[in-house]
């Protein structure tokens, strides 16, 4: 059933109105035109960043006149509040104070825990390193072998 | 018809499989319809999509398409389809097989779609995200499903930058999807919660845990067809594999919860549900228009009856494959045009008879 107001959205709302005739108008809206008749919903589980950051926004808006714009992808904050989506991936560093917060309240975390990418060159090189370590241990070349495994040491810590 | 006839998709001129998640062969396909595991990505040479216009949306996609067209899959490569280019029922046909997003399908620009050929795997390229890939699988299927998508991952990633920090992880267009880019969702049916009315609990217990549960086709707590799709909500400070766990933990006790419905809907009054059953496959065994939401509920009754053993002759996946078919895209689709909604209901009834009939 498609909203009979906006026509666009699933409505997901029905809302009888009593008329002054007595008789009883069902209309059938998508729960953002129901809202904008004034419909009190119940809070839907799904968080809005849109209004966390509108709010953000009203809170800072005093105390800051100038729009910081990303150097890179030149979106700034308002729009990030605007439309809940970041222009670049150095946005992350750029609005890195903004972001923090809003992560804690959406995720309930700022950190990374999870995997991380190992570019190909990186495993290449570790592969022919742990080859040769392999053939240095056989052939009892032990100084060799230690140095290989410096090396290897340093390639591992030195990934993202 | 022919059955591999009426399953047929074509998209652009390429062939596009019916999916192995409609099999209704996966662990627990009573009541598990699907798994699907989806990885956002972007790769730090250019901005996201929402900030790229012009010849510059034009090169992202010819970039990241060569890097897919270079990564050394572990499987059958993806094919890969221009969806600027396709008509606008092909790429509703592709929403309908879960294979791109209505927000995709939607969308304007240079954009498009890679598919493997079983379809289980897909990569949108130019959504939200530079990349979406997702793997679709039939039932309860954690495991293979990660391991699938993490393989076709590491592919890309050899291919491409991604942009990551060690701080944030895969850093994503819009904050919620930061750190690992995965979201889980698993489609559970679940005709017997609804019909005891204990859908509300399985929401309110989702919440407790941080998983979102919301009715699969519509929204809100009247699911179309009784399917509900539960995912994580969150993506960072928790490891994939922490994701992994705790769908692992949590979908098992819904899927008890229905079955303990289903035994006691038996128990208590197994002719009442026998004649539901009977009742909805009459209907759609004689009906001459059928509409869309109809047609999920009564199929929604019969795939709980099959697995009841109330109807035997019926294959599950016949079942699976009508939710697909008897959608307005893929009903379209068939027809070769674009149908008024009456005529539609029309074709649906006809479709829905005539494949029934093949097993009756």
């Amino acid at each position: 059933m498609i909203c009979e107001s906006c026509r666009e959205n699933l409505a997901t709302v029905y809302v009888s109105e009593v008329l002054e005739t007595k008789k009883k108008k069902v209309m059938r809206l998508c729960e953002g035109c129901a809202r904008e008749r004034g419909v009190d919903l119940p809070d839907s589980d799904q968080f809005s960043v849109k209004d966390f950051l509108a709010k953000a926004g009203e809170e800072r808006r005093e105390a800051r006149s100038e729009p910081i714009l990303c150097p890179d992808c030149g979106i700034g904050l308002e729009e990030f509040r605007r439309t809940g989506r970041l222009g670049c991936a150095r946005d992350y560093a750029h609005f890195r104070a903004e972001l923090l917060p809003l992560l804690d309240r959406i995720q309930g975390a700022r950190t990374h825990t999870g995997q991380a990418p190992l570019r190909a060159s990186v495993r290449l090189e570790l592969e022919g390193l742990r080859a040769s370590l392999e053939t240095a241990v056989a052939s009892e070349d032990y100084e060799q072998a230690a140095a290989l495994r410096d090396s290897i040491e340093q390639l591992e810590e030195g990934r993202p | 018809m022919s059955e591999s006839e009426a399953l047929a998709l074509e998209v652009c001129g390429q062939p596009i499989g019916l999916g192995e998640w409609l099999s209704g062969a996966g662990p627990e396909s009573d009541i598990v319809m699907s798994t699907r595991v989806r990885l956002a990505r972007n790769v730090v040479e250019f901005p996201f999509p929402n900030r790229i216009e012009g010849d510059r949306q034009g090169d992202l996609e010819q970039f990241l398409r060569d890097g897919i067209a270079a990564a050394p899959f572990p499987d059958q490569a993806p094919s890969y389809l221009d969806l600027d280019q396709a008509p606008s029922l092909d790429r509703q046909c592709l929403v309908e097989r879960h294979l791109i997003s209505k927000d995709h399908a939607s969308a304007r620009g240079r954009r498009g779609v890679a598919i493997e050929p079983a379809a289980t795997l897909s990569i949108m390229v130019n959504e939200e995200d530079h990349l979406r890939l997702q793997v679709l699988r039939s039932g309860f299927l954690l495991d293979e499903a990660w391991a699938q998508i993490e393989a076709a991952d590491r592919a890309l990633e050899e291919k491409l930058n991604y942009a990551f920090s060690p701080e944030l992880g895969y850093l994503t267009s819009c904050p919620t999807n930061v750190g690992t880019g995965l979201r889980i969702s698993v489609m559970l049916h679940l005709p017997a919660l609804v019909m005891t009315k204990r859908i509300e609990k399985v929401f309110h217990a989702g919440t407790n845990v941080n998983l979102a549960v919301r009715g699969f086709y519509g929204e809100g707590t009247e699911a179309l067809g009784d399917f509900y799709q539960i995912s994580n909500q969150v993506t960072l400070g928790q490891s994939e594999l922490g994701i992994l766990q705790s769908m692992a933990e949590q979908v098992p006790l819904i899927i008890r919860y229905e079955r303990n419905m289903r035994e006691k809907l038996i128990t208590e009054n197994r002719l009442g549900l026998e004649d539901r059953v009977w009742r909805a496959l009459g209907l759609l065994e004689r009906a001459r228009l059928t509409t869309s939401q109809e047609a999920m509920g009564y199929l929604s009754v019969i795939r709980m009856g099959i697995h009841l053993g109330f109807l035997d002759s019926i294959p599950i996946s016949l079942v699976n494959e009508l939710f697909i078919q008897t959608q307005p895209g893929h009903l379209q689709k068939r027809a070769g045009e674009a149908l008024e909604t009456s005529v539609r209901d029309e074709l649906r009834a006809a479709y829905i008879r005539e494949r029934l009939a093949g097993v009756l």
